[in-house]
């Protein structure tokens, strides 16, 4: 309705804005392309430069530089669309996203664009929770949006631009009464069990983690990565380190490198005789885009969702996408002693040709020694007497891998422990298959809990011992005691290894930093639970507490309901100011108007106080004092520097006793 | 021309009650603009079920709101006290002061005052209890009354995604003289004894000095001696208020065109005869105004003119 005047972009302004989005871009940096990152600092620059030094712009004024910047547009789009083979991806879209914002940024002239830019930058501040939601990377983006939230300020009101407090402080008052509401959103908005449409290819990041393959340096890779697996804890009772074996894929398979997993079977799960100690215990697992998930050997009981395999392992119906919790209950000590002909025909394959040798020692121990449990006894008794090293970094096999291991270089990681000792068994008619999953965890006493991480990846072997069914057999155990009972750390650290960062593990000695990790790594763990994997299964699980069903409809309801209530009081709470006192001021004077209207006195509109006192007490000198008193008190309430509450007391109390005369 | 009469003359202040309480507080295209991109971010975070993502909108969405909500309270205190322009001529810029309170507690940001259709003001700021006087120039484009505009305070703070407002109508205007133009000279005066004398003066007038001839200054005024000893042309003046008189007729004016411009010749003409010290009348044939001089005399006489022809 009204004409809208130009508002010019003074250089604080521009600065707001320029270091708000460099805020947000160093959020994306990790993820992005140096060239991305480096290119929209150079392009920020650039407007700085502008703003400053009156650098020209790329406007059509210079015909050159507004050619450039058509000629980078293209360019960034060539480059991401070469990159990135498309600009519709996650990736590509963020870089363009980074880089269009570089140049819009060249364009700005008026408040329009200020503003488009900056929530432009909200937008691409969201984007950087696709890769991470961690606590810190939450922290800060609340800077970002304070940053941002204070270009806007700043905008708004261009001669504070330069008080960064003061607009730090506005937009800091806007984000906590923002944050009740922000709350109920959160906890209330309906959360649907599946995306609204298909996510692009590269939406889903490759993590590290086990997969259904073995091959060797497989697990070694794995061992290298800190990242969380999962974490788990135990109700009541719990197992020693040593015993926690979570089982993952079974491979059967082999080609002599490379264990694969056998043909999927449809028969139901084989019974499990348990016996000893039942564990109960709660997992909760990062996302690893592997349908299935942990439990250790063997469950009792699975959580809703999920079966049992043939094999024994956990199979969920759709690939771990998101963080799960999860709580089971596991026997250590419980025996299979069910499986068909097929399966541990399948258990005694190998490839023709393969490993002489250790087909030949094999063959020989079968000869010596008539019962399995007696050639698996002289397996292991070879491990432990031979020079066997438990290493991550074992020199080089030429030739047969098995062989080669057993004969030669004798230097292995489990994965080759655990595949010539399946090999051996096999050799000898005893059927074996490979069991990959995680062994141990280290404990954090502050959350109590156990932290399984990928560096726990492990492989051992299950014998079937007629009688006795399905029996582990942990090769590394055999040469590397300490791995198994006291953990990975322990285990390579006492055999000098080098691991990638061990400089950091002598810090990480230090019980007081020890300390600080686990306590971080408890407050990770609420954060993931209660913020990250919050979704509608935990709502309606809330919503079951308070008797009520979670169908959106009524979410919808509450929410609405929720937001109001909430809007309304923060909307009066924020509203009722210091206005009431103000209002007690005026209401007093205007009674003392009135009095004195009575009196045949009343105050002329354009009549300031000080005027009608003078007016009012020559015209009665008997009132005269009490009038300057009062007016002297509303003047200190109403205009004094520092209003007091005492003061419009007084006020009042003056007021209601004075009688003119 | 419009300085020398504006500063002398009290403008007609508004007695309107100060508007206040009735702030209306609105998205601006900013703020819808950053609803759809919160939106965006809202399918963004269902699709990819992110929780930060579902956070971080919501949190936006309720700075959305509270935005709104600190617009209102921008704007809560500030009343508008009245408004006063002081009379221009035509062609002048007619600048109205309106005078603000904060009557609140909190200090009002970033405020414009705009009439409808017109560039608002620059952006100022009225303190808590603080006052302050805003000036709007308009075009004084016809003769007669320029009466003042709906007003619109508005505020864009706090995020310039919605405006506050707050309309105030009042009664003010400001006075449009007619332009002073029209080469014709004074007026003979009509004085009898004057007019057999030819260009002697009254007695009691006493002559007292020179000064230079401007246009429209009478012929009879003009020094001719000084005039033939080639001192440049001057004219006479003469202290002691009767000395000269002259009548400023409207019928006079009848042959020269239509009445505006009879009306610039009379505002000529007063603006003259008060520069030149001759004491004038002025007859409108249905207003008439006793001799006098002086900025009052001249004002109300201006004035007359000003309001000629109009109903009232």
């Amino acid at each position: 309705m009204t004409a809208t005047r130009r508002i010019e972009l003074t250089r604080p302004v521009v600065a707001w804005l320029a270091v708000s989005l460099l805020m947000v871009v160093l959020l994306h940096a990790r993820q992005q392309p140096l060239w991305v990152c480096g290119g929209f600092l150079a392009l920020v620059l650039w407007r700085i430069l502008h703003a400053w030094h009156g650098v020209p712009l790329p406007t059509r004024d210079h015909r050159i530089l507004w050619l450039l910047k058509h000629a980078l547009a293209i360019g960034i789009f060539w480059v991401v669309y070469r990159r990135f083979g498309g600009v519709i991806g996650r990736d590509a879209g963020i870089s363009l996203l980074i880089l269009l914002i570089g140049l819009k940024l060249l364009e700005m002239k008026s408040q329009r664009e200020f503003v488009l830019i900056a929530l432009l930058g909200f937008f691409l501040l969201v984007t950087a929770f696709f890769y991470s939601q961690s606590m810190p990377v939450a922290l800060y983006a609340l800077a970002c949006v304070a940053a941002l939230l204070g270009s806007l300020v700043a905008m708004a009101l261009p001669a504070r631009a330069r008080s960064v407090g003061a607009n730090l402080r506005v937009a800091g008052t806007l984000m906590l009464q923002a944050a009740p509401l922000m709350l109920i959103a959160f906890v209330l908005f309906p959360r649907p069990s599946s995306p609204l449409w298909s996510l692009p290819k590269d939406a889903r990041r490759a993590v590290s983690g086990l997969s259904e393959e073995m091959s060797p340096g497989e697990l070694t890779r794995l061992t290298m990565s800190d990242a969380v697996a999962f974490r788990a804890a135990f109700s009541a009772n719990r197992p020693s380190v040593a015993e926690m074996y979570w089982r993952g894929p079974v491979l059967v398979k082999t080609d002599g490198r490379t264990w694969t997993p056998g043909e999927p079977s449809d028969r139901p799960a084989p019974a499990i005789a348990a016996q000893g100690v039942r564990y109960s215990y709660t997992i909760t697992l990062e996302p690893s885009n592997k349908p299935w998930i942990y439990a250790l050997e063997h469950p009792s009981s699975l959580p809703r969702g999920t079966r049992l395999s043939r094999d024994l392992r956990v199979l969920s119906t759709r690939p771990i996408t998101e963080r799960m919790r999860y709580g089971a209950e596991s026997y250590t000590q419980a025996w299979v002693a069910e499986a068909d002909s097929e399966e541990l025909r399948a258990a005694l394959q190998l490839p023709l040709g393969a490993f002489p040798r250790t087909q030949a020692l094999a063959r020989l121990w079968r000869r010596e020694d008539r019962t399995d449990e007696g050639v698996v006894r002289r397996a292991l008794q070879r491990f432990r007497d031979e020079p066997f090293v438990y290493t991550l970094s074992p020199a080089e096999i030429y030739g047969d891998p098995v062989d080669g291991f057993l004969f030669g270089t004798r230097q292995g990681f489990c994965e080759h422990y655990a595949s010539a000792f399946a090999v051996l068994m096999r050799a000898a008619r005893i059927p074996a298959r490979i069991v990959t999953g995680y062994q141990g965890g280290e404990y954090n006493p502050v959350g109590d809990y156990y932290i399984v991480r990928q560096r726990d990846a492990h492989a051992w072997v299950e014998v079937w011992l007629g009688r006795r069914g399905w029996v582990r057999v942990d090769p590394t155990a055999a040469v590397a005691p300490a791995r198994v009972q006291r953990g990975i750390d322990q285990a390579l650290s006492g055999l000098g290894t080098t691991v990638a960062g061990a400089a950091a593990d002598l810090a990480v000695d230090l019980a007081a930093w020890r300390e600080l990790r686990y306590a971080y790594d408890a407050l990770n763990n609420r954060w993931n639970h209660w913020v990250i994997s919050y979704n509608a299964r935990r709502q309606s699980a809330i919503f079951d507490e308070f008797g009520l069903s979670a169908d959106w409809r009524a979410l919808a309801l509450l929410l609405g309901a929720g937001l109001l209530l909430a809007g309304a009081l923060l909307v009066a709470w924020s509203l009722r100011g210091r206005r009431a006192q103000g209002d007690a001021v005026a209401r007093a004077y205007r009674r003392f108007c009135s009095k004195l209207a009575k009196r045949g006195h009343p105050r002329a509109p354009h009549e300031g106080p000080m005027d009608y006192a003078r007016r009012v007490s020559a015209a009665l000198p008997a009132a005269a004092a009490e009038v300057a008193r009062i007016t002297g008190l509303y003047t200190r309430a109403r205009y004094g520097p520092a209003p007091s509450g005492a003061d419009a007391q007084a006020l009042r109390r003056a007021v209601r006793r004075f009688v003119p005369r | 021309m419009a300085a020398a009469t504006a500063a002398s003359i009290p403008g007609r202040a508004a007695a309107a009650p100060p508007a206040r309480g009735n702030v209306r507080v609105l998205p601006n295209r900013y703020g819808w603009l950053m609803l759809l991109v919160l939106g965006v971010m809202l399918l963004g975070s269902i699709n990819y079920n992110n929780n930060l993502g579902y956070a971080l909108t919501f949190l936006l969405m309720g700075v959305w709101v509270m935005a709104h909500v600190h617009g209102y309270r921008n704007l809560r205190g500030i009343e508008v006290l009245g408004a006063r322009a002081a009379p221009v001529f035509v062609g002048d810029e007619a600048v109205f002061e309106v005078f603000l309170r904060n009557g609140g507690s909190l200090a009002g940001h970033g405020l414009t005052i705009a009439a409808a259709g017109m560039a608002p003001t620059d952006a100022f700021e009225v303190a808590a209890g603080d006052s302050h006087t805003a000036r709007l120039s308009f075009p004084a484009q016809r003769r007669g009354v320029l009466p003042l505009p709906p007003l619109i305070i508005a505020s864009g703070f706090p995020l310039a995604i919605c405006t506050a407002r707050i309309g105030w109508r009042g009664d003010a205007s400001a006075t449009i003289y007619p332009h002073p133009a029209g080469a014709l000279p004074l007026p003979e005066s009509n004085d009898p004894r004057a007019s057999l004398t030819g260009n002697t003066l009254s007695g009691d007038a006493d002559f007292a000095g020179l000064r230079a001839y401007r246009t429209g200054d009478s012929l009879r005024q003009i020094a001719w001696k000084a005039l033939a000893r080639e001192r440049g042309l001057h004219v006479k003046r003469f202290a002691g208020g009767t000395a000269e008189q002259t009548e400023l007729r409207m019928r006079d004016l009848n042959f020269i065109g239509d009445l505006e411009t009879q009306l610039s010749q009379l505002a000529r003409w007063i603006m003259d005869a008060e520069r030149g010290g001759i004491s004038y009348s002025l007859d409108l044939d249905q207003t008439r105004l006793p001799a006098g001089l002086g900025e009052a005399h001249r004002d109300r006489c201006l004035q007359a003119l000003a309001h000629y022809g109009a109903l009232s």
